[in-house]
């Protein structure tokens, strides 16, 4: 069975701190949905304030991911 | 991701103003503004030890610098931009943030600093968290990177 790899960061760090959870994903899906699969395992509120990105991008809603994809879930920042 | 007058980084090494200032030495440069974000000792109430601060590197510092390239186009190619940005703990007193701005002319220099540091609260995937004199801490809230539509990676 196929995955994707979520890195976290910020308020996530609390469900695991230099590492990444992997979510089963048997076929590509929206990250509106990839969102849904991932509410009942973090914080619901912040995770629906959150985005998803890699490095070079950040996703829109409407996005697909593909099983064996890394993504980083990226809550609301507040750098400065 | 190499751009003539642009330099940031990511970075848990303390910032040295110094290092920056040197190194903005455009002799057309009559302008040159340094904006330092420093950890202060108390926020909403609470005292303060210090902040740590977390951030997504690669895309932090993409973002840096595409927010640099953005300040060249409306103020001017000319411009030297440094910016740094610290991770890890930054104690009360520390610089957190440096933003090294030269250009010709004062106006620009003061704008495109301004423009720099607004846009790096609301869109660089940098988080911190607040230590307190009590011992307890907190991530702080932020602003949702937005996901919905045109402009998603803007």
């Amino acid at each position: 069975m196929g995955s994707v790899k979520i890195q976290l960061f910020g308020a996530f760090r609390k469900f695991g701190y230099g590492v990444a959870l992997e979510l089963p994903l048997t076929a590509p899906c929206t990250i509106s949905v990839l969102k849904e699969l991932l509410a009942a395992h973090l914080d619901a509120e912040l995770l629906s304030e959150s985005a998803f990105g890699t490095a070079d991008e950040i996703f829109r809603d409407d996005a697909m991911i593909s099983p064996g994809q890394t993504i980083a879930l990226l809550p609301p920042v507040c750098g400065g | 991701m190499i751009t003539p007058g642009i330099q940031v980084r990511v970075s848990d090494a303390v910032i040295t103003t110094e290092e920056t200032l040197a190194s903005l030495n455009d002799p057309g440069h009559g302008a040159q503004i340094l904006f330092s974000g420093v950890v202060r000792n108390s926020n909403l109430g609470r005292q303060v030890n210090g902040v740590s601060y977390d951030a997504f590197a690669p895309l932090a510092t993409r973002t840096l610098h595409d927010i640099c390239c953005e300040a060249q186009t409306r103020w001017g190619a000319a411009l030297q931009f440094r910016v740094i940005h610290r991770t890890g703990f930054v104690a009360v007193g520390e610089a957190s943030l440096l933003i090294g701005v030269s250009s010709p002319h004062r106006d620009e220099a003061y704008k495109a600093s301004r423009f720099v540091i607004e846009q790096i609260k609301v869109r660089a995937p940098i988080w911190k968290k607040e230590h307190y004199i009590d011992g307890e801490s907190e991530w702080l809230k932020g602003h949702a990177l937005c996901s919905h539509g045109a402009g998603a990676d803007a």
